[in-house]
């Protein structure tokens, strides 16, 4: 079924909505949230209330891409799951991608100063836009769908030592990128 | 972790948590298997032969081969260079390092795109091309940003970074490529240790650049300052497709120098 109809179907306040979103996007769902928590259990709960987090959010939201929406609020729903872990024990999966994200904001001691949520986001769009599609693919497989440097550089058929090198290039880089735009957390 | 910490790390994961859905689509769809084939790549680049293949094995003459390529374009304009600091491999201490010996990369462009009042850099000389050339600011490439692996060319960002600047597609780039040689513990070795070794991986490198095509001309083994680690210089001039295809090489097979730690 096609991204219209299910959406039309979750304003017509028709279940089958969930059922066709499972469907569709459950495994792509799942994936990242495994690729975050690295827990078939927790994965399958954050599936689960992804879909139902959309099914409260459409309508009044109409997404423009439901595959997109889906996964953004899986990786919202995973962090949220974390947090309530980390209490226990350092989780690898996000903590290690959270680690290298670090490297990329710029410090400031002032946090009157701090940039708005939307603002840092439309910088990181920005600086996207700016990279060749190869490498801005690579940046998002690796920072918002959470594959890991191995399975991505299998993908990309690099080595993870040369994969790695480029992540952490594209990471200066886009720190440098904020520093000029004076995007400071 | 600090509260601090984490409160930067989560507004980093939820900002690009929110970034553009075609960004999320794009990376969803991208299939690797189209991008990543060599032999597709290949034949997508205009290979370009230029010289006979007498110069291109010329060493000692590769260096004059591209000086005169250079002055003998009249109507180009100024190369474009940009300069990264020395890497100083394991070993060495800051002052044995040559400060003169750096990686340039730059265009010969024929195109109006090189205005070098345009991006502010500064102008030195550059000894080996004899001309005035643009430099760019050394932190905008430097050997930090490249941790290299067993073998890998020594190169930058900058590489990438200076093509895509570039909006004319057959803009030739004079490119200059440091190859150091480490052995699998990622030391680097020097010529000294293992000759006879380093001239034949030198050697097969070369014959690699020139089966690919690309116009590069091995122009010193060890250069000054870094005389004690096997190092191999290649100049020579390359399209946008080559360079960009070049710094993403995705194995670095053909211009990896690894040498297993048993054979050495």
């Amino acid at each position: 079924m096609e991204d219209k109809q299910i959406i039309e179907l979750y304003f017509a306040r028709n279940e089958k909505a969930i059922l066709e979103s499972q469907q569709k996007y459950g495994a792509f769902c799942r994936s990242i949230a495994w690729n975050l928590l690295s827990n078939r259990e927790d994965s399958e709960e954050c599936v689960n209330d992804t879909m139902h987090a959309a099914w409260n959010a459409i309508p009044p939201t109409r997404p423009n891409s439901l595959r997109a929406f889906l996964g953004g609020i899986t990786r919202k729903l995973a962090l949220m799951v974390f947090r309530k872990r980390t209490a226990k024990k350092r989780n690898d999966g996000i903590a290690q991608s959270l680690d290298e994200l670090l490297e990329m904001v710029p410090s400031s001691q002032d946090v009157e100063k701090s940039v708005e949520m939307k603002e840092l986001t439309e910088c990181i769009n920005s600086w996207l836009g700016s990279l060749p599609q190869p490498d801005r693919v690579l940046f998002v497989r690796r920072y918002w769908f959470g594959d890991t440097v191995s399975e991505l550089a299998g993908k990309a058929d690099m080595t993870p030592n040369r994969l790695a090198q480029k992540l952490f290039s594209m990471r200066k880089q886009l720190k440098t990128f904020l520093e000029k735009e004076g995007v400071a957390l | 972790m600090s509260d601090e910490n984490r409160n930067k790390k989560e507004k980093i994961y939820h900002a690009i948590t929110e970034i553009s859905e075609k960004y999320i689509d794009e990376a969803a769809d991208y299939s690797f298997e189209k991008h990543v084939s060599r032999k597709g790549l290949i034949s997508m680049i205009p290979w370009k032969t230029v010289g006979t293949a007498a110069a291109l094995i010329l060493v000692a003459g590769g260096i004059i081969a591209l000086a005169s390529y250079l002055s003998g374009k009249g109507e180009a304009k100024e190369p474009t260079y940009v300069t990264t600091t020395p890497y100083e491999p394991t070993g060495l201490t800051p002052t044995e390092a040559d400060p003169t010996t750096t990686t340039t990369v730059g265009t010969d462009s024929t195109s109006d795109e090189s205005d070098p009042s345009s991006t502010g850099e500064s102008r030195i000389s550059d000894p080996t091309f004899g001309s005035d050339v643009k430099m760019a600011p050394s932190s905008d490439c430097s050997w930090d940003e490249w941790v290299p692996g067993p073998g890998e060319v020594n190169m930058c960002s900058a590489l990438v970074n200076a093509a895509d600047n570039e909006s004319d597609p057959n803009a030739l780039y004079a490119v200059d490529i440091e190859v150091i040689f480490y052995d699998d513990h990622k030391e680097a070795i020097s010529v000294e240790q293992y000759p006879e070794l380093i001239e034949e991986k030198m050697r097969a490198e070369e014959k690699r650049m020139i089966d690919l095509g690309y116009d590069m001309y091995r122009v010193t083994k060890s250069s000054c300052g870094y005389s004690r680690i096997a190092k191999v210089t290649f100049q020579g001039t390359m399209t946008r497709e080559q360079l960009i295809w070049f710094t993403s090489d995705p194995s670095c097979g053909y211009y990896m120098c690894w040498i297993p730690k048993e054979e050495a």
